[in-house]
């Protein structure tokens, strides 16, 4: 039986772990942030915010978060926060969106929205907000359905959702819909399932999910895993664990994370 | 800065540059959108899609920028239909186990009846009749009798193709294991019809 040409896929090789090693993984976040001088440390720096939102997650799923140094972090947070409410990456950088929303998370699961300006940050959202509802990252007006997801993220996660239009982000968001039931960056942008999480998110805490085409949308993330058990972020792609969460969050938020074999896709991860 | 120099054409060459480099770049995509938007530069820009579909028609992105360039210009007219399926159709045949050109077939087909473009069953079992088993084409083939069955008021008709979708969910789930889950839930589905 031909199949028909073979598929763009990985092989995974013979030797591969077949267990999750979560004593390593805690040990490297742990370590991760002591070691400074790092040439991977210092070549992240653009994106620290969200790498210590990463690694603290990544620590409190694993039950590890008392390893890290709470008071250290939230000093460290509050000294991104610029006078107009937003965040930049680490100290004196720019504000931008993608960081606040990191700096939100972080101080959400540590209980310490007070220590920062929870007001100003409110304003901050606002003010990128566009007449067709969509989001500036920051001032300089780059639109993108990942600022979409980070506002209403934000703004949920501070209980002040309502002080954006919703109604217009909404359909801005659906107006990234595509002919495959997909979402993209901006309006023709093909669907990427970063983009679709970025869109279900917004979707889903907007309380507007039901404009989703549930059926057809999981069926293009549940076409993101391949033979090889691994999951990719578009069409003829090659597989990225990075891809395993997007796209199986996304079909969580839908309903349809039975579409996923779950045994491949942990094999490969 | 394009919009302050005025200069649209080297943006679009520029894309052009990137994408030969790297021919799903996404920003380079998303950029090249804006510029076309922007400065109305929809001519050619097909005959740039076909160019990339003809070096590598596995590019998803050159797909979804097809399907940009009709719904910006000429819209799915029945005609224009007509002709992406069979333009869709001949990238299938090359390569049955694509999953992008069967995206834009059935993407560019959804909300339509597939009883007035016959050419997509006709397609369809001819691929099937040559042995070519790819889980796209097999999907293809339940939507194309689902949609039979439901057209059809002869019980014992509208049975028989019923059958003929199940069979192929069955054959689905043994050949596309890792997709059992959407098989079953599509095979009861049918049974609810």
């Amino acid at each position: 039986l031909k199949m028909g040409t073979p598929v763009k896929d990985v092989e995974l090789p013979k030797n591969a772990p077949s267990s999750l090693l979560l004593q390593k993984h805690s040990d490297y976040i742990e370590a991760f942030e002591k070691n400074k001088d790092d040439y991977e440390y210092c070549m992240t720096e653009f994106l620290r915010v969200s790498g210590v939102y990463w690694g603290l997650t990544a620590m409190d799923l694993m039950g590890q978060l008392h390893r890290m140094n709470k008071e250290e972090v939230l000093h460290f947070v509050e000294g991104c926060q610029h006078p107009c409410g937003g965040f930049g990456p680490t100290h004196q950088q720019d504000p931008h969106l993608l960081y606040t929303l990191s700096a939100i998370q972080i101080l959400t699961l540590y209980d310490s929205l007070d220590v920062i300006d929870a007001e100003q940050v409110v304003k901050y959202i606002v003010s990128l907000q566009q007449e067709d509802g969509s989001f500036y990252g920051d001032h300089w007006g780059e639109v993108d359905t990942r600022f979409s997801f980070c506002s209403l993220a934000c703004l949920a996660l501070m209980g002040r959702l309502n002080a954006i239009n919703v109604d217009k982000a909404v359909k801005f968001v659906l107006s990234c819909m595509n002919f495959d039931g997909g979402f993209g960056s901006v309006p023709g942008s093909e669907s990427h399932a970063g983009q679709v999480y970025c869109c279900v998110g917004a979707l889903a805490i907007a309380g507007a999910l039901y404009h989703v085409d549930a059926d057809q949308l999981g069926w293009w993330l549940a076409e993101r895993q391949l033979p090889s058990g691994g999951l990719n972020g578009r069409p003829e792609k090659l597989p990225d664990v990075c891809y395993s969460w997007w796209v199986l969050s996304s079909l969580k938020m839908i309903g349809r994370i039975h579409w996923i074999d779950k045994v491949a896709a942990s094999t490969c991860s | 800065m394009v919009e302050w120099g005025g200069s649209a054409s080297v943006e679009l060459e520029l894309t052009e540059k990137v994408l030969d480099e790297d021919a799903k770049n996404y920003h380079a995509w998303q950029h090249r959108q804006w510029v076309i938007t922007t400065y109305k530069l929809w001519d050619g820009e097909l005959e740039f899609v076909e160019r990339l579909l003809q070096e590598d028609f596995r590019n998803n992105s050159a797909w979804n920028q097809r399907h940009f360039v009709i719904t910006n210009t000429s819209s799915y007219t029945h005609e224009v239909l007509k002709n992406e399926i069979e333009y869709a159709s001949k990238y299938v045949r090359k390569a049955p186990n694509n999953e992008s050109s069967w995206n834009y077939l059935r993407g560019i087909l959804r909300g339509q009846l597939l009883l007035n473009y016959p050419e997509v069953e006709g397609l369809c079992l001819e691929l099937y009749a040559k042995n070519i088993r790819s889980p796209f084409l097999l999907g293809m083939l339940v939507e194309v009798f689902k949609e039979k069955a439901t057209e059809m008021t002869d019980t014992s008709t509208r049975q028989t193709y019923l059958d003929k979708a199940t069979n192929f969910c069955v054959e689905l789930c043994k050949m596309d294991s890792v997709h059992t889950g959407y098989w079953n839930y599509i095979q009861r589905k049918l049974l609810a019809l």
